[in-house]
């Protein structure tokens, strides 16, 4: 088992140096930095960008920005996705508002946000609106598969509505939430920087890839965009800890 | 005592029961034998109120105190073999009072040393040892076992059929169990119907009075009982 799971980890790394090795060979034949900027030159930009205290304070706004967008997307939509598992009706009420939203180019909810909200809104406004129907499908689809046979068997001992949902349904739709909410929290990072990059909040990791590509500015942009899938790789792999958690218990 | 008259039940436009019309004696275990498919399990759903009936009566019963054995044990796999049964009593009782209850019906299983475990780590036999020690632990009036032994090898089936006779001798409640299993029945039953025919009817009543723990069910008397229940499924 140790020896796959190192095998699996050289196989990754050896992965990440070809790739690496061509990118380096695609600056070499263009030759501009401007279109291909080495790796090297992308990670001295990370280097540099780290070590100042705006960094920080940019990745703190967006990183809180992804939260409160995911975490109010995961309230609604485990709620509501809940509900409308179990019920027929709030289904039919709440299927044509969510297919609305998911069809919505992401743009035009960017510039209506823009119109409606301050500039720090903007990013969770749309965040919400491209998390909650990926989650509140998931929610559904999870209550919908839940045996039948086991509520049959709570119903018929009286077992109570809150045991019900915490015992039998959440337990069910544990694997549809986990992968709902892992979808949600990748599409959230690049929802959040692409509308940061619209709206221009003064603190944000879409601001400041925005303003890279103002000034041409693009191992730096590059550099912001390695941070963006940083954390969200970070994130994801906390997520799933804390699922692999749950599913234990 | 459970009186169920003139009921009727459709199935997709198929007459289930039409005027079906049969007591259950209470505190004493009543078979029903029949063919598969002939309405056993509606007549179950029906009694615990799974499923409606179109007309009819049935009394003597409080749907709040039914305890139903299914087919298949119907364990939820992320809880742990306590949890299982704990689940269906966090209305009834407190904690302390669970916490005896539960070890006991375990213990009766022979299950408490794998009271931590989840039903996966389990094997058949023990989860519908589980199953019925759940369906005891609830404390109802009415007990419904729908071929709970069905599928299992021989010394399984026996040792459960022992459980299930030990757990039923110490507090003695009605129960109605379906088979199609002759031997689990001369095992068990104080009574046995036969019900048949589409709409289903009772076509032959058994007695038996021998005390269940002691019988010899390859002896003469139950081998003249045998013959005539295999007579009347075979007809």
């Amino acid at each position: 088992m140790k020896i796959s799971t190192i095998a699996n980890h050289k196989n990754r790394i050896v992965g990440i140096i070809i790739w690496l090795i061509l990118w380096q060979a695609a600056y070499i034949i263009v030759n501009k930095d401007i279109y291909i900027p080495s790796p090297v030159s992308v990670a001295a930009s990370i280097g540099s960008l780290i070590t100042t205290v705006d960094f920080y304070k940019v990745v703190f706004y967006t990183t809180v920005r992804v939260l409160i967008s995911f975490i109010i997307s995961a309230v609604v939509g485990v709620s509501t996705g809940y509900l409308c598992g179990i019920s027929k009706k709030s289904y039919e009420i709440f299927e044509p508002l969510v297919v609305f939203v998911r069809s919505t180019p992401i743009i035009s909810i960017i510039i209506i946000a823009i119109i409606w909200f301050n500039s720090s809104y903007v990013p969770i406004f749309t965040g919400i609106l491209m998390c909650f129907p990926i989650i509140w499908s998931n929610m559904v689809e999870g209550i919908r598969n839940t045996d039948k046979k086991l509520l049959e068997m709570c119903k018929l001992y009286n077992v109570g509505k809150y045991e019900i949902f915490r015992r039998v349904y959440l337990k069910s739709s544990l694997p549809y939430l986990a992968a709902g909410f892992s979808t949600a929290l990748g599409i959230g990072w690049k929802v959040v920087a692409a509308a940061e990059a619209l709206s221009l909040p003064k603190y944000g990791v879409g601001t400041n890839l925005f303003n890279s590509k103002i000034y041409l500015k693009v191992p730096e942009l590059l550099a912001w965009t390695v941070i963006i899938i940083f954390l969200s790789y970070i994130f994801e792999i906390f997520m799933k800890n804390i699922f692999k958690r749950i599913e234990v218990r | 005592m459970i009186k169920i008259n003139r009921l009727k039940k459709n199935y997709e436009n198929k007459k289930i029961f039409n005027n079906f019309t049969m007591n259950i004696e209470p505190c004493e275990i009543t078979c029903i034998l029949g063919p598969s498919g002939v309405g056993k399990t509606t007549l179950f759903n029906v009694i615990s109120g799974l499923t409606d009936y179109e007309e009819g009566e049935i009394t003597g019963i409080d749907k709040k105190n039914i305890s139903y054995l299914f087919q298949e044990p119907r364990l939820m796999p992320w809880l742990t073999v306590y949890e299982n049964i704990d689940i269906i009593l966090k209305n009834i009782f407190g904690e302390k009072k669970r916490k005896e209850v539960i070890n006991s019906y375990l213990d009766l299983v022979d299950l408490k040393e794998y009271s931590d475990n989840k039903p996966d780590e389990l094997s058949g036999g023990m989860k519908q040892r589980l199953a019925i020690a759940r369906t005891f632990a609830y404390p109802s009036t009415l007990l419904l076992m729908d071929e709970p032994f069905q599928g299992l090898d021989i010394k399984i089936k026996n040792n459960l059929i022992n459980a299930f006779l030990k757990l039923w001798e110490r507090d003695s409640r009605t129960v109605l169990f379906i088979t199609h299993d002759i031997d689990e029945a001369l095992k068990v039953a104080d009574q046995i119907y036969i019900i048949q025919d589409n709409p289903v009817e009772i076509s032959h009543v058994e007695h038996i009075i021998d005390r269940k723990m002691n019988r010899d069910i390859y002896g003469e008397q139950y081998m003249k009982i045998r013959k005539r229940l295999t007579k009347v499924l075979t007809e």
